[in-house]
């Protein structure tokens, strides 16, 4: 036996520590989030979009298997320091549901949300102080009385997948925004703004967005062919994306020399995002998770052949107004999770392998206790099953409505007679023959002893049963000095003529009735 | 084992469970007075009716407060009315703690739970922002037992709600007050509450109809006994009415329809946590006034006008709804016991 626990225990320790020891990137792997490889491009619509205090918004994509907010949140790398800790989630539009979400339950997140991670009250997002790694304000300088140049912003059903960009506050208008997708700015009455903690309402052209506004296009009126062209294509590989992505930039900047693009251009390898002369729009989410990498790997060093590397296609950003050169482009979840792992490096290995250490442990613990039990009376092991297969059945039984309700008659206490009489008996009652019907109630509870008036007992002799004493409130009323009580609960019974028993002392038509009741019964 | 009790301004229920069926008892919230003469207490002890004593007055509460009103030509007053214990004597105290004493058997064991229906304040879980609440709770913890208060609206969604995760929206009709709660995975979320139920539309319309009655004292009184008859005794529907009073009772209907759910939409746009289901919610409805034919529609039809701001699947009355309240505070207290069993362990 010992033996057996000893190889057990030994071969679970092996394959737990085998598994810790695989990569890091495949540890962060969850079953519903597939490597960006296994993508194909008719999953490439499964998108999500995530907005406002998390620390790489943007738009992420999963594959068939339709991720859990926490995976969402979890790959958008959790809230930043500026979060509330609810979020908002705007599907199919105002039409459509919007919830807000209180963090502590997940649930399954359908194709195209978008989620916003609301900030705190009186928090103004500050491009001064944005993450370099996400773009988004910090908690410490949230108090910086500068005002906020920027603002975040989510569009839904411009196309076929939500969108989220970053702009300068000054041009956060909707009829600006349509402007720039070569729309008029008289459609801004079709456009819905839903802003924090606000219904969807509809705005003037000129009003000033706030930041974290998802803008709802009337998809009916938005004309797709008018628009510049957006960003559609998967990078599967992220590693290639991103030499793609630096490539591009850096030969886009060098064949284009505009001040904006170079603006963007710096923003792209890890300067800081926001310069004096920021672009309207600014680059965002996933950009800002390749930054990092670039910025920790310079793209002549760690990459020497990316310019050379042509496939896969990098995002095309052509024909698109400079203002408009920031629309990101889907990012995969698996690539939000790898680059975690891989920012982890030394410290995350030492982690996993902590943890597998305690799972360990856990493990071995588990299997002893449950071999101990295992050796224990049978009697013990079958009283424990059985309480706790019967708890969620009965309750399951209630919940679903499977059991009969039988109406009980309502038990009146006697604690009634404390405000009322005591019944007189004796001063209505003049039929002495028969039985006096029981109360519709019973006492539960024993009935307290009543002092009976002297005057109120009847004279001794006369006969009253003791049922009529029992009913009238206790034993004092016993006055029937000639049968014994139990005696006189039995009914006597005398035979006829007839050879039929029947009850003595009872009235005519008890008797009939019961001559009756006999014959039917023979 | 644990109990519920439902304390509703026309009934009072209690439920149990007893092995393979559940037990419930029942009893009207009312109560009428008699003056404290020697032929009333006669009648009363002949006829077994239980009845108190207090300040002079005979109360014969409960079941046979009706009939005995009906006998002696004189009115019934709800133990209950817009959360409050009618007047501020005792008679309508005495008369709740004597119903709840009638309604409640002996514990089975020490502080067993008995989750109650807490009118009117959302969370008083102790009954003790709330003059009934307070009174109930007392009366449930003299009676040896431990209590829990919820929401009726709470109670109908735990109750009613149960293939769907316990997420959704209760509505009760009552007779005095309307409630309705919005339930996440058995969390309540918002609360609504609107002081109007059954007993406001037989108010209004004993008035629109000038239904009233003399008592022996030469007194005039709305005869709301009448016209709740009349409504009950006209089963048709309310979406097409055939006479000026059923057009009547329509309106009246339609307006405390909107008066609910316009609350609703209150309630739902202040929550401060909103909902967190994004997939249409169950609407589950209860209560007698919302069991008459037409209603549905006259609700479907206003929630067409002013929709919830998330979406709902069809609203759901329920038919056998006596019970509904209960067997919702059943499954609490038995959640709760369940707890607590655990946590021992």
């Amino acid at each position: 036996m010992c033996r057996f626990r000893s190889i057990l225990f030994s071969s679970l320790v092996f394959a737990i520590t085998c598994s810790a020891l695989r990569p890091a990137t495949a540890q962060v792997d969850t079953p519903t989030i597939r490597t960006q490889n296994e993508i194909t491009e008719s999953e490439s619509k499964n998108l999500f979009a995530i907005i406002g205090q998390v620390a790489r918004p943007g738009v992420y994509q999963a594959p068939l298997t339709e991720p859990y907010l926490m995976d969402l949140l979890h790959n958008a790398g959790g809230f930043s320091a500026g979060a509330n800790g609810y979020l908002r989630i705007i599907r199919n539009g105002p039409n459509g549901v919007q919830a807000s979400y209180a963090t502590g339950r997940d649930f399954q997140l359908r194709r195209g949300d978008v989620v916003v991670a609301i900030r705190k009250t009186g928090l103004a997002i500050n491009p001064r102080s944005v993450d370099q790694r996400s773009g988004i304000s910090n908690d410490a300088n949230a108090g910086d009385e500068s005002p906020p140049t920027h603002v975040q912003l989510a569009f839904v059903n411009l196309t076929d997948r939500p969108v989220v960009l970053r702009m300068r506050r000054e041009n956060a208008s909707v009829g600006r925004i349509l402007e720039l997708l070569g729309h008029s700015p008289n459609l801004a009455q079709t456009v819905r703004v839903i802003s924090h903690a606000e219904t969807p309402h509809f705005t003037s052209a000129d009003q000033q967005l706030a930041s974290e506004s998802v803008l709802v296009f009337d998809s009916a009126v938005i004309r797709r062919d008018r628009l510049p062209e957006l960003p559609t294509e998967i990078v599967n590989d992220t590693r290639k994306q991103q030499e793609a992505v630096a490539t591009v930039y850096t030969d886009e900047t060098s064949e284009t020399p505009d001040g904006d693009q170079q603006q963007f251009q710096l923003a792209a390898v890890g300067d800081p995002p926001v310069k004096e002369v920021p672009t309207p729009l600014d680059f965002e989410s996933s950009k800002h998770t390749e930054d990092v990498k670039l910025k920790s790997k310079p793209v002549s060093q760690s990459q020497p052949s990316a310019r050379n590397t042509k496939q896969p296609k990098p995002i095309r950003i052509q024909n698109l107004p400079a203002e408009l050169l920031t629309i990101n482009e889907p990012l995969a979840l698996p690539d939000a999770r790898e680059a975690e792992a891989d920012a982890g490096g030394w410290f995350s290995f030492l982690m996993y392998s902590f943890l597998t250490l305690s799972i360990c442990a856990g493990a071995g613990w588990g299997i002893m206790r449950f071999v101990r039990r295992k050796g224990q009376p049978k009697r013990l092991e079958v009283s424990s099953r059985q309480v706790e297969s019967e708890q969620p059945s009965e309750l399951n039984e209630i919940i679903y409505d499977q059991l009969p309700v039988v109406e009980e008659s309502l038990t009146q206490s006697d604690r009634l007679s404390v405000f009322s009489r005591t019944g007189t008996q004796k001063q209505t009652r003049n039929d002495q023959t028969h039985g006096v019907p029981r109360p519709h109630f019973l006492p539960e509870t024993a009935i307290p002893d009543t002092v009976i008036p002297e005057q109120e007992q009847p004279p001794r002799g006369t006969s009253i049963s003791a049922e009529v004493a029992t009913t009238s409130g206790g034993k004092k009323f016993r006055v029937d000095a000639k049968h014994e009580q139990d005696a006189a609960r039995q009914p006597v019974t005398v035979a006829n003529h007839a050879g039929v028993n029947e009850p003595q002392g009872q009235g005519l038509l008890d008797r009939v009735l019961s001559r009756v009741q006999g014959a039917a019964k023979r | 084992m644990s109990i519920a009790l439902d304390i509703g301004s026309s009934h009072m229920r209690s439920l149990r469970r007893q092995r393979f069926r559940l037990i419930g008892r029942s009893c009207r919230s009312l109560f009428t007075e008699l003056a404290d003469r020697e032929s009333h207490r006669e009648i009363l002890n002949r006829l077994g009716v239980p009845h108190l004593e207090i300040n002079g007055q005979l109360i014969v509460p409960g079941d046979s407060a009706d009939g005995i009103a009906e006998f002696f030509r004189v009115p019934t007053t709800q133990a209950i009315l817009n959360d409050r214990a009618v007047k501020s004597s005792d008679v309508g105290r005495e008369v709740i703690v004597e119903l709840v004493n009638a309604l409640l058997p002996t514990p089975g064991h020490a502080n067993e739970i008995c989750c109650f229906t807490a009118g009117g304040i959302p969370g008083d879980t102790d009954g003790s922002r709330n003059e009934v609440n307070q009174l109930v709770a007392q009366t449930i913890r003299r009676c040896g037992y431990q209590p829990l208060g919820i929401g009726g609206a709470t109670a109908v969604a735990l109750a009613e709600l149960g293939d769907q995760a316990l997420t959704g929206v209760g509505i009760t009709i009552g007779a005095a007050h309307c409630e309705t709660t919005l339930m996440c995975h058995g969390v309540e979320l918002a609360r609504s509450s609107v002081a109007r139920g059954g007993n406001w539309i037989d108010e209004q319309l004993a008035e629109r109809q000038a239904l009233h009655f003399w008592d022996q004292s030469g007194n005039r009184h709305l005869d709301f006994r009448s016209a709740r008859d009349w409504k009950e005794s006209n089963v048709g529907s309310i979406l097409s009415p055939t006479s000026v009073e059923e057009s009547q009772l329509a309106a009246l209907y339609r307006e405390l329809v909107d008066d609910v759910l316009a609350a609703v939409r209150d309630a739902f746009t202040n929550a401060p946590h909103a909902f967190d289901a994004l997939q249409p919610v169950g609407v589950v409805c209860a209560g007698g006034t919302a069991s008459r034919p037409g209603f549905r529609e006259i609700m479907l039809d206003e929630l067409r006008k002013n929709p919830f701001p998330f979406g709902i699947s069809p609203v759901q009355i329920i038919g056998a709804w006596e019970y509904s309240v209960a067997r919702g505070c059943l499954i609490r207290a038995t959640l709760e016991e369940e707890t607590i069993s655990r946590r021992a362990a």
